[in-house]
């Protein structure tokens, strides 16, 4: 290979890293102390991005104007971001990880999912406020951007250096790659150096390894944690400034997912040491540049987040550290909501003439003027998401963040088993009609088996890892069904999925398929109130309750949780066979996070272990997306201020934070620790 | 001194501590014995505010400490060696010393102290640069009560020192903490080995399940008949 091509390679790498490393050492540092990953500091980031873009217009700062102000506006607006992410994270540990400590570790993971949707939001919000902003098209979501269009000048010279010294080369190394790099080891090795001089730093050492000892030496703990958070937040600041200085433009990625990498970075040099998220965070870099000349740009991902579940399964402590030493904990801790099923007569009495009435929608609903099967039917859907959910995080305590994955999955299958001209139809060169119910069966086999592949890969692992490990695979599904677009037809989807055939019927009326769907959800249901009284369910509570205990019982936790991992994202998969043939059109977006986490606020809303909680959250949350959401925005468009579609994210991620918190101080009552 | 007037704990809905009167005098070494469970380790915990008493008042000189929190507590004066020799393993073992002395400024006496640590312990010495989780057993008890003396404390509260050490080490131990009492410091010690305890103890208190079952003199406990046959294993 031509050599100036493998340098080249090498300083993309490097600058791109760069930035991944200054993140990656305040993940590292906060990760490292409580022990819990914060979701929204990607998001942080994001946000303080479009600080340092509003910034810069608002200072009007100019390539050309003297170089004197040029350079004290851009220090200013480095304080400014750095100010700016440390408070922000210092807000997240007041709101999402106080309220929490040393009674749930599931609880801040999810209250800093909500808030880091809350952020994501205020970041779009506050981007469409820019000078520059011109709205561009999106697929799905009118008056989202694709791409970013609100840039501001390159203020940073770009000097060719080999070109500046005369050399004769093809290899192109600007200055503004150097500024980059320069940054994030000076930050890297400053941070190193606090920690280990300082006497605050130390406070931070001291705190990550023991919060009693750490007392018992007269530390204030909360004090030290919050500190830690701004210090945190104050390196996410500052990678966003050299982010958005370098590009021209604030980052517009929704940062739970793209935070992910820094977390990579972090876990790859080793939890707790700046200069090995900094080497981490380099080396990431460089693969992914090398991934995207070798590869293509569309297979990165997939390899940067393989790269991270391999790491965690293999290494948790990093490649140079050691073992993790963090104990078990309670899964379901302070989430869960004890639930036997209906036992009460009268409980059975109402589920009953619930079941009718629902049953009988089609006859009262157009009588009433509220007959709307095709919402009726989606919202059904998500009922029996919530209801697969609820299997594995009520029931077996696995926290699935990438649970919409066998949604898609089960929808993809099901389109290319019953679409006329899909890929698999071609290729088989068949074209009879298939029944619905094998369909369903097939499509709930083929998402079980990526269940079971999830279970494969965290059956050894902590709760929280799973967490990280089902979002990083929820990413790379995502992808890999973008990537393959001869099957799946990339971004587009299929479209034209015909309806169930049920018994040569086919089911071409929406109350036929909101029948089919009500069915399927009462089955799913009685079923999994069953599964709580069997044995397998007992099993599946034990093991939720404490695994370790679980284990000493005799319970086979491995069996287990790949039990579940089956059951869960089996229903998933029917789910998914039900959306593609009542809505005859699948995309990528029915894998996305953003499902995953609608699905998450409803089992947490209802009660995750309840199941007439979690289909009562379903329920709610679903109409509130479908209805209520759609209705304000239409008012509010037409009086001009802005688009509440727009907001959909902020109320989720908003109500998702409150009910966590809700049910977590709920349980307060019980003497606590002081 | 220091002054525990019917305190109640609870571990949830665990109730550990029922009720629980102490005094401890300036310038004493009090025991507390009693079987694993009988509330030793919570006492001390209550007392540092790491666990918050349901019911109840801790009086230090005056001030009453159930409202503070940890970090006040130790700036009072109150420092604690924790059971299980509990230290920041990561971090060398200057560090750890260094750590102790967190809520102090004065830089003098902390270096002063630490030399008197290490006149104390002079293996600690030799390990200076080492990390705590390296040190064997006997070292990391040393560093602990290290530690905890960097707080230059007025009253000590050590759990349980001897446990899992070579009996020629706790007999080192125990020498120690006789010259730190002699040094003035006062000394609540909690311990399994009653014997050695009560032998060094000016007066003593025998829990049981959370409450107090005999107050005496270390020597009178001693020769307690029940004592004997409880926790001497005399018959």
């Amino acid at each position: 290979m031509d050599p100036s091509i493998l340098l080249t390679l090498i300083f993309i790498g490097l600058h791109n890293g760069a930035m991944i490393a200054l993140s990656a050492v305040g993940v590292s540092l906060v990760f490292g102390t409580v022990r819990i990953l914060n979701l929204a500091q990607g998001d942080v980031f994001s946000l303080a991005t479009v600080l340092v873009t509003t910034l810069v217009s608002a200072l009007f700062l100019k390539p050309d104007m003297p170089p004197a102000l040029l350079i004290a506006g851009l220090v200013g607006t480095l304080i400014a971001s750095i100010c700016f992410g440390a408070g922000l994270n210092a807000g997240i540990e007041r709101l999402a990880f106080k309220p929490f400590r040393n009674r749930s570790r599931l609880a801040p993971l999810i209250a800093t999912l909500g808030l880091s949707f809350v952020l994501y939001q205020i970041s779009l919000i506050w981007r469409t406020t820019s000078r520059s902003w011109v709205p561009g098209e999106h697929r799905s979501v009118p008056g989202l951007p694709e791409v970013p269009t609100d840039r501001i000048p390159d203020l940073l010279p770009s000097v060719d250096l080999f070109a500046a010294f005369g050399i004769q080369t093809s290899i192109v190394l600007d200055v503004k790659d150097v500024i980059a790099l320069l940054i994030a080891i000076a930050f890297a090795f400053g941070v190193s150096a606090y920690l280990r001089r300082s006497r605050s730093g130390r406070a931070i050492r001291a705190a990550s390894e023991s919060e009693m000892l750490a007392q018992l030496s007269g530390i204030h703990f909360d004090r030290t944690m919050l500190k830690t958070f701004a210090l945190g937040g104050g390196l996410a600041g500052a990678a966003a400034f050299v982010f958005a200085i370098y590009y021209a433009r604030p980052f517009g990625q929704h940062g739970a997912q793209s935070g992910l990498l820094a977390f990579a970075a972090a876990i790859l040099g080793g939890i707790g040491s700046p200069i090995g998220a900094l080497a981490g965070g380099l080396f990431l870099g460089l693969i992914a540049a090398f991934s995207d000349f070798f590869l293509d740009a569309r297979w990165t991902p997939v390899v940067v987040y393989g790269m991270l579940i391999v790491l965690l399964i293999v290494r948790p402590g990093g490649i140079a550290g050691h073992a993790d030493d963090a104990g078990t904990f309670s899964a379901r801790d302070a989430l869960t909501v004890a639930s036997r099923g209906l036992q009460s007569k009268r409980a059975k009495q109402v589920a009953l003439a619930l079941f009718a009435a629902l049953l009988l929608y089609p006859l009262w609903g157009p009588a009433l003027g509220v007959y709307q099967p095709a919402i009726a039917t989606s919202v059904l859907v998500f009922v029996l998401l919530a209801l697969g959910l609820n299997i594995l995080l009520g029931f077996a305590g696995l926290l699935d963040l990438g649970y919409a994955v066998n949604f898609g999955v089960g929808a993809y299958t099901a389109a290319l088993l019953t679409q006329p001209f899909s890929a698999l139809r071609l290729a088989l060169g068949w074209q009879g009609t298939i029944d619905f119910l094998p369909v369903m069966a097939i499509s709930a086999g083929v998402a079980a088996l990526f269940g079971v592949a999830n279970a494969l890969l965290v059956s050894r692992m902590r709760s929280d890892y799973l967490a990280i490990v089902t979002l990083a695979f929820g990413l790379i599904v995502r992808q890999v069904i973008v990537n393959v677009d001869a099957i799946t037809g990339g971004n587009n989807g299929i479209a034209t999925v015909p309806p169930p055939v049920i018994l040569a019927q086919s089911l071409n009326t929406p109350a036929a398929r909101y029948l089919l769907a009500l069915a399927v959800v009462t089955l799913v249901a009685i079923a999994s109130l069953r599964l709580l009284r069997s044995r397998v369910g007992r099993a599946f509570l034990a093991m939720g309750d404490d695994e370790l205990a679980a284990q000493s019982s005799g319970v086979n936790t491995a069996h287990y949780k790949r039990m579940a991992f089956i059951l869960g994202t089996g229903i998933a998969g029917i789910a998914g066979a039900l959306y593609v043939s009542s809505f005859n059109y699948v995309d990528p977006d029915s894998a996305d996070f953003r499902i995953s986490m609608m699905v998450l606020a409803m089992v947490v809303l209802g009660g995750a272990g309840s199941v007439p909680g979690v289909m009562a959250g379903a329920v709610i949350i679903s109409l509130y997306d479908r209805l209520v959401i759609p209705a304000l925005g239409d008012l509010i468009a037409r009086s001009g201020v802005f688009d509440i579609r727009q907001v959909s994210y902020l109320t989720f991620g908003l109500a998702l934070y409150l009910t966590v918190l809700w049910r977590a101080l709920r349980r307060r009552g019980a003497g606590e620790r002081a | 001194m220091l002054e525990l007037k019917n305190v109640h704990t609870y571990y949830g809905n665990i109730h550990a501590l029922k009720g629980i009167s102490i005094v401890v005098h300036e310038g004493e070494i009090v025991t507390l014995i009693g079987s694993n469970g009988a509330g030793k380790t919570t006492t001390l915990r209550t007392i540092q505010g790491l666990l918050r008493p349901r019911e109840g008042s801790i009086i230090l000189r005056g001030e009453e400490l159930t409202r503070l929190q940890p970090h006040e507590i130790v700036q009072r004066g109150i420092s604690q060696s924790p059971e299980g020799r509990l230290i920041f393993s990561k971090m060398t073992v200057r560090e750890n010393l260094e750590m102790g002395a967190y809520q102090r400024k004065d830089k003098d006496g902390i270096a002063r102290d630490m030399e008197h640590v290490f006149s104390l312990f002079p293996r600690l010495k030799e390990r200076i640069s080492q990390r705590g989780g390296t040190l064997s057993g006997g070292e990391q008890q040393m560093l602990s009560m290290g530690r905890a003396l960097m707080a230059r404390p007025r009253l000590m509260l050590l759990d349980e020192p001897s446990m899992g050490l070579a009996p020629i080490l706790v007999d080192q131990i125990f020498d120690i903490i006789r010259t730190l009492n002699g040094d003035g410091t006062t000394i609540l010690l909690v311990e399994q080995n009653a014997r050695l305890a009560l032998g060094i103890a000016n007066r003593g208190y025998v829990l049981e399940t959370g409450e107090i079952a005999l107050v005496g003199e270390g020597k009178n406990l001693l020769n307690n008949p029940s004592v004997k046959a409880a926790y001497l294993g005399e018959h």
